[in-house]
This record gives structure tokens, C-alpha cells and sequence, in this order.
């Protein structure tokens, strides 16, 4: 069990003395103390053998989190190098000690199941043709193709204006989503096979417009010792390197993905490529950047009334912004669009922001 | 339903619904299924605050407080229901908000369910003419000042544990805030409650600043522990955010020097949002950081200011505490209230004690008169070092035109595990008999929760015995968070 090695950090989160729960989207938007010290208290007594992976809720409680890096911003914030620990670190082994037990979530089982049935986390048809060679590669992550194809149109439209001949990845799994969940063995088969969609196509700059996907090329893949050979980039990081200019006329705000922002640690290319938007007038939400509280999970999480909460409360507060929100991840405008009705809000994504 | 209820007689049982069946269904009509929680995983999560001892027990996974089920109200009519269901059942009933608090004042000590109150985390009315803002209960510190920041305002209630505590969880141990001597403590800037009886009837009192009304109902209920009932709305006060700030430090030649300085810019009625006061001990940690090498050497007891309002109050605030501080032996140590300001939220070094093998310790707080003041600190210190203390030092917080309060932070370690409890009991009985001997106040802001039952019948008794008469006619089933707060 990965756990019962980790019982260092597992303590250190656990007795965390004032674990700060204001931006805790399980605390701030359900209403419950599902956070993370109170899930590292259970995981510790796995660990220690007093508590068993099948006692009820248990298992579940290793899912209370979406991972956005969200708290240890503002424990780091409080407390210092103290608290600088990202629950991931812990909890995704946990998560993995859990889908070893056979007692993985729900929503798991069904992304697992998608992943291993159609070769990605929502089910749906991949294009089933060879990759195109080209020096730029833009990759359609799962959760594009699935919920928001507009932004993969927008995209690849803003690419043909600049000029730029590039090829499109449009199939599989990248694997980070998978692993974040604790599917481990699938999510590294899954992101070898990525990887070897990547090379064929033989790029050398690769453009994704989830942040997630350029978390886990950039950052995951060397520590697996997969190398792309190419450089990876956010489609804002890219369009701030073109120049990509558009024109708009109102008021927006915009919503740094949790991946983008606290991940990748990417706040001024969407901002830069904002400001290259004629008649725009960008106005920050009060939590911004790094700061920007969290819309909901990368791909799933245990309750699907939760999503609303978490996506609902982050809509309010941009609302108090502007009325027309602008965002860069796919997660992000699915999850707000869940909300987008009752919040009053329009979402979109700033490739279709450029895209017109 | 009334026993304390472990980890171990949880799993020993085998089973996970620890109500009765019936009650269970009851409590589900009022707030739906989902909204009920049974699993042992929730029962952890609800199983302890952060008592020091809390983080020995995590050490050595012991659980020994587990409470029934977990409830999550999302109105004060639910809240009405659930207390009527509890009541007809002999239910103990614990409230809880952000779980922060340091003298398990909402551990399961009997048994019984938690009523989470985060669900109830709203903005009900902003009156931005008289300032006041009517929240819910459940609504997490740092939103409620986020809250106000978004409409313009400041709440003027900073507690460290601002980002982890509730606005309920600020009123019921009657707990302050770091800038609380401008905009005072809680009971100062609380206008006006709303609360749940133990027989589920409702309490509501009309936010006014003042009435000569018979006496004061909010102030039976601030600071009552959940003893007395559910807060489920408070009217705060809210303040224009400031024109300007400023940060002064000294040095001050004797703990008793820098109280006197900070006794002689009150009692000309300036209130210095922030006055804190550091023996030499304490103060020598941020004066080495600031290399400030000749304060350490010199053993300067610190003393710091933030002003901040009006640009012009702020300004006559600087000039009174510089001259006081002078009048006193004081040396300008620039910095020293700047630092702390970049730090006060972080509670990390409390738990460097709990990482030691053998390790213990707490922060006490208690509160006198100025002409005990000194005297409280060098008693309280003394006996806490011959009970067995490694290390102890102090520093007062929150001043008053006639005394303030004494943060008496102390660490050692036990010879083996099992001295653990034991060396940490009896520092702690120490330190309150200090406060005791010099007729202090055994608790500032913290409350008195299980922590120090032991000691509050000795704090005014009398008045004591007050408080024991409105419980037993309030709560006569005694079902309202029974044990805490020596009740």
C-alpha cells in the first residue's frame, strides 16, 4: 500500500493547525469538512492499519478534492514552507491504493470504463485515421471533443488566420486525468500511446488549449521519461508568440483555469492576448490569477450536485465582474456552463473570443 | 445517544448508522437524505477541532470522540427541527462551523450529532447607511471580510484563524480579532442575533446599537459555547475601509515599560488598531530576524502599533505612541510591525512542539487589569516552568483603557509518550492557577470549552452559578453541547 509509506506528509497535513478552509471548495462551496487534512487524518489510519479502505465512506473520502492546487496557494500564503504541500502529492497514491482495493468511485469505474471501451474519459468516437505530420501539432484534448467542439473550430480557425500549417491530434488520452484519479497503470499506458501520436506527427511546437494536457506534456511526461521533442504551449502562451490580434466591444472578466494559473503558473499570456483584443475592456474578478478560485473538477468527482456548487459559487463572484466571462480550459467553460443560466453569464472561450 | 462514542467502538460494532433508525428518518425529512452524513469517514472528519492534544491523538491514531451522524442544515427553520427532534430524543447537539477552535468546544464528548452550519453561509442584508451586514452563520471568516471588501467596507474582525473560523464560530467563545482594539471585540461589533432555543423555539433580538431594555440578551449568548443554543444569524457592524496605515515598533527596556506604554496612549482615548506587546523572550525571535542584534543582546521587550482610519487620527496616533514610548525607555525598532502584519495568519509554530517525539505545548490566554498585568505574565510563567516547561514566553494582544490580555505561549518535552497528557495537564494547571492567584481572567478569547472546564468554577463562582441557573432553565435535557464550558 503506497500510503503506509507516506506517513510524513500524511501527519504533516493531518495536524495542519489552521488548515484554511475559506477557499476550500469542498468547506466554501458544500458546506462540508471534506478537506484535505481532515482526508489525510482518514488516509493516516489506513496507513497505520486501524482502518480499512472498505469502511464505509472511506474509500470515497480520498475523492473529497479536486486538486486545484487551490489550498496550498493560500496555505503557502498564510503559513509559509510549512504548509506547502499539494494535496495531489498524497492523495492521488491514496486514490491508487483505492482502485487497487476494487474500490474506486463510481464516476471512476465509468471513466475507466470510457478510457479502456473508446480510448478516452467521456466515451466519445475518436478519429481513427493516422496523425498528420506538421511542424505544429494542436491537440484536442477528451474533454473538447466531448462537451465544447467549438473551442477545437475556434481554434484551428485562429490558427489558418495567422497562417500556420499545422496537423491535429484529435484522438486518445493524454493520462493525466487518469492519474490524478488514481488509475495509474492505465494512465501511463495511455500516456505512452499519446506520446507516440505526438511524435508521428513529428512537431516540434505543441499547442493544446487545456491547460491539463500542457501540465501533463510539459511536466508529467519527462518524469516518465517520455520525451516529445518538441516544445509544448497553452493556445493563449501560443497566441501571445503570434501576436494574435481580434476586436470586441464590451466589458469581460476572465477565469484562469486552476491547470493554467496554479499548475503552470501562466497568468500574464491570456492577459497579454486579451489586451491585443480592440474594444475589449478587461475587468479582474476580486479572486484572480493564482488566486482564482477553482470552477470544478478536470474530469469527474463524486457528486454531480457538487460540480454545481463549486462551478455556481465561482460564477457568482465573476459575475460581480462582468457579465460575459472569458476562460481558457475546457473544464473550466464546461463546468460554468453549467451554471452560466443561473448565474447570468455568458461563457466563452478566448479562442472564440479571437475567433469572432 | 449521550456516550462517548471511539473510533474502536465504531469498528468494533461493525456497523455505521449509529442513530436510530427512526430518528434518522426523521432528521432525513427535514433536510433531505442527502444532507445527513453516517459514514465512519464523516465521523473522523468531525472528530476533533484543534485542541493541542488533538494532534498527539492524530499522532498515535487514536480517535476518541466520534459523534453520531453529521447534519447540514441550509435554514434556520431546519435548524428549528432538527434541535426539536433532539430534544424530544435526549439528543446531544453540537454546532459546529469551521472546526478551528483550540479547546475542543465541539468535540463529541457525549455523543451526539454535529449540526454542520457552513451550508448556511449567506449574505442576508447589507444596509450599507448603517453599516451593518446580516449574515448566516456558516458563512467562513475570510468570505465574511471578502464580503465586505466587494461592497467596499472592512469588517474589522481579524481573527488569525480568519480564514479557517465562521462568523457563528467568531460569536460563540466570544472570540476577538488582531485589530480589535479599534473596531473591538466581537461583542462590540455584533449588533444583533438570532438563535435556536434547546427546544427548537426561536430567539431574535433587534439590531440596534444600544437599548435600555432590560438586560443585554445578545451578550447572554456571545460566548456561550453552543451551550445555549444555535447562532443562526448575526448583524455585524462594518467599517469604511481606512484612508491610511501605518506600522511602528519599539523596543522597550522591561515588559513593565512597554505596559506602561501602551496603558498611557490608551487613557488618552486613542485606540491604536493593532497594540501588541512581546516580552524579551518572544521579542528576540523577530529582533534576530530583523537583525536588530543589540535588542536581542539587551533583552528589549518588543511593543508594535498598526494605526490605521482617518489620515489625520492616524498621524496624532503616531505621535502619542512615539512619545509614549520614549517617555518609557522605548527605541524605534522600524519593521517589527510590518513583519508580524506579513505573518499573521501563520500558526506553524504551534505545531513545532507537536512534531517532537515527546513534544507538547498550547497558547494560553487570559486577561487583567494593568495594575496586574506584569505581575500575571512573571506568575503565570514561573509556575508553568516549575510544572515542567521547557520554554514559555508572552505577549499581550488586545488592550483596554483598563487592562488587556496575556498570550502565554509555552513548549516542552516529556521524558517518555505516556508523560505526555500528564506534563501537559500540569503546565496547564499551573498557568491557571497563576491567572487565579492574581485575580485574572482564565480566558481571553479562546472560550473555556472542555479545555478548561476544569478551572472555570473557580472564576467567579458566583457569577458562575448565573450561568449554570439560565442553562438549566434554557436547556433543562442539558442537550445543547453538554460538558463545555463547565456546564
Amino acid at each position: 500500500m503506497r500510503i503506509a509509506e507516506m506517513r510524513a506528509i500524511l501527519e504533516n497535513t493531518a495536524i495542519d493547525h489552521v488548515y484554511y478552509r475559506t477557499y476550500d471548495p469542498m468547506a466554501r462551496c458544500i458546506g462540508r469538512e471534506y478537506t484535505p487534512h481532515r482526508s489525510a487524518h482518514i488516509a493516516l489510519l489506513v496507513g497505520a492499519g486501524k482502518l480499512g479502505w472498505d469502511a464505509s465512506g472511506v474509500a470515497e473520502s480520498m475523492y473529497w478534492s479536486i486538486n486545484s492546487k487551490i489550498e496550498q496557494v493560500w496555505n503557502l500564503d498564510c503559513s509559509g514552507p510549512l504548509f506547502d504541500t499539494d494535496t495531489g502529492e498524497w492523495n492521488r497514491p491514496a486514490r491508487a491504493d483505492v482502485v487497487d482495493a476494487g474500490l474506486a468511485p463510481d464516476f471512476v469505474k465509468e471513466i475507466e470504463a470510457n478510457v479502456k471501451a473508446k480510448g478516452n474519459a467521456f466515451g466519445v468516437d475518436d478519429d481513427k485515421g493516422a496523425v498528420g505530420k506538421a511542424d505544429v501539432l494542436y491537440v484536442v484534448d477528451d474533454s473538447t471533443r466531448a462537451f465544447n467542439p467549438e473551442i477545437a473550430e475556434a481554434v484551428q480557425k485562429v490558427l489558418k488566420d495567422q497562417g500556420v500549417s499545422f496537423a491535429v491530434l484529435a484522438k486518445g488520452t493524454d493520462g493525466w486525468g487518469l492519474y490524478d484519479l488514481g488509475l495509474f497503470d492505465l494512465a501511463e499506458e495511455k500516456a505512452k500511446e499519446f506520446a507516440g501520436f505526438v511524435k508521428e506527427s513529428g512537431a516540434k511546437t505543441v499547442v493544446a488549449n487545456c491547460p491539463a494536457v500542457v501540465y501533463s506534456l510539459r511536466e508529467w511526461y519527462p518524469t516518465m521519461g517520455l520525451d516529445l521533442g518538441a516544445e509544448v504551449l497553452h493556445t493563449t502562451e501560443y497566441f501571445a508568440q503570434l501576436g494574435v490580434k481580434g476586436s470586441y466591444s464590451g466589458t469581460v472578466t476572465f477565469h484562469d483555469p486552476s491547470y493554467l494559473c496554479r499548475y503552470l503558473g501562466v497568468v500574464d499570456a491570456p492577459r497579454t492576448v486579451l489586451g491585443n483584443v480592440s474594444g475589449l475592456e478587461l475587468v479582474e474578478c476580486f479572486f484572480t490569477k493564482d488566486k482564482a478560485n477553482p470552477s470544478g473538477p478536470l474530469l469527474g468527482f463524486i457528486d454531480e450536485e457538487y460540480i454545481d456548487l463549486i462551478a455556481g459559487r465561482c460564477a457568482e463572484e465573476l459575475a460581480l465582474a462582468a457579465s460575459t466571462v472569458i476562460t481558457a480550459g475546457p473544464a473550466s467553460k464546461r463546468n460554468l456552463m453549467r451554471v452560466a443560466e443561473a448565474a447570468n453569464i455568458n461563457v466563452m472561450d478566448i479562442a472564440e473570443l479571437l475567433a469572432g | 445517544m449521550a456516550q462517548t462514542l471511539s473510533l474502536d467502538d465504531v469498528l468494533r460494532r461493525g456497523d455505521t448508522i449509529q442513530v436510530e433508525p427512526i430518528i434518522l428518518t426523521q432528521l432525513a425529512t427535514v433536510v433531505g437524505e442527502r444532507n445527513i452524513a453516517t459514514t465512519v469517514a464523516d465521523m473522523i472528519a468531525y472528530s476533533h477541532d484543534i485542541m493541542p492534544s488533538v494532534f498527539k491523538w492524530v499522532r498515535r491514531d487514536d480517535v476518541p470522540y466520534l459523534p453520531r451522524l453529521i447534519i447540514y442544515p441550509d435554514s434556520t427553520e431546519e435548524v428549528q427541527e432538527i434541535v426539536k427532534i433532539c430534544s424530544y430524543y435526549d439528543i446531544p447537539v453540537l454546532a459546529a462551523g469551521g472546526t478551528s477552535g483550540t479547546i475542543a468546544g465541539m468535540v463529541a464528548s457525549n455523543g451526539g450529532i454535529v449540526v454542520d452550519m457552513k451550508r448556511m453561509n449567506r449574505v442576508i442584508e447589507f444596509n450599507e447607511y448603517s453599516m451593518l451586514m446580516t449574515v448566516q452563520p456558516g458563512m467562513l471568516g475570510q468570505d465574511y471580510e471578502d464580503q465586505c471588501n466587494m461592497r467596499g467596507y472592512i469588517g474589522g474582525h481579524y481573527p488569525q484563524s480568519i480564514r479557517c473560523s465562521t462568523v457563528g464560530g467568531w460569536v460563540a467563545p466570544r472570540g476577538v480579532g488582531t485589530f480589535s482594539t479599534k473596531y473591538g471585540k466581537i461583542e462590540d461589533i455584533v449588533q444583533g442575533l438570532q438563535v435556536v432555543l434547546p427546544d427548537g423555539s426561536l430567539m431574535e433580538t433587534v439590531p440596534v446599537p444600544r437599548a435600555s431594555c432590560g438586560p443585554d440578551v445578545d451578550q447572554m449568548f456571545i460566548g456561550s459555547e453552543g451551550t445555549l443554543g444555535i447562532i443562526t444569524q448575526v448583524t455585524l457592524r462594518v467599517w469604511p475601509k481606512p484612508e491610511k496605515v501605518e506600522w511602528v515598533g519599539y523596543g522597550m527596556p522591561t515588559f513593565e515599560a512597554g505596559i506602561d506604554a501602551c496603558r498611557e496612549i490608551l487613557i488618552q482615548d486613542l485606540y491604536p488598531a493593532v497594540m501588541r506587546h512581546y516580552d524579551a523572550l518572544e521579542a528576540s525571535h523577530a529582533f534576530k530576524d530583523l537583525g536588530y542584534n543589540d535588542a536581542v543582546e539587551n533583552e528589549e521587550a518588543g511593543l508594535y502599533f498598526g494605526c490605521q482610519g482617518r489620515s489625520e487620527l492616524v498621524d496624532l496616533e503616531v505621535k502619542v505612541i512615539h512619545e509614549a514610548c520614549k517617555a518609557f525607555g522605548g527605541v524605534e525598532r522600524p519593521g517589527f510591525g510590518k513583519r508580524w502584519f506579513s505573518q499573521r495568519y501563520n500558526t506553524g509554530y504551534l505545531k513545532n512542539a507537536y512534531m517532537l517525539p515527546n513534544g507538547t505545548g498550547d497558547a494560553i490566554e487570559c486577561a487583567s487589569n494593568w495594575h496586574n498585568l506584569a505581575a500575571m505574565h512573571d506568575e503565570m510563567r514561573d509556575r508553568m516552568y516549575a510544572a515542567g516547561a521547557g520554554e514559555v514566553f508572552g505577549h499581550g494582544s488586545h488592550f483596554y483603557p483598563t487592562g488587556g490580555n496575556l498570550y502565554m505561549i509555552w513548549s516542552a518535552v516529556a521524558d517518555d509518550e505516556r508523560e505526555i497528557e500528564k506534563l501537559y495537564w500540569r503546565v496547564m494547571d499551573a498557568a491557571m492557577e497563576g491567572v487565579l492567584a492574581v485575580g485574572g481572567a482564565i480566558g481571553h478569547h479562546h472560550g473555556i470549552g472542555l479545555n478548561k472546564g476544569p478551572w472555570i468554577h473557580r472564576y467567579q463562582p458566583s457569577a458562575f452559578k448565573v450561568v449554570q441557573k439560565l442553562k438549566d432553565a434554557l436547556d433543562p435535557k442539558h442537550i445543547m453541547n453538554p460538558g463545555k464550558l463547565g456546564l
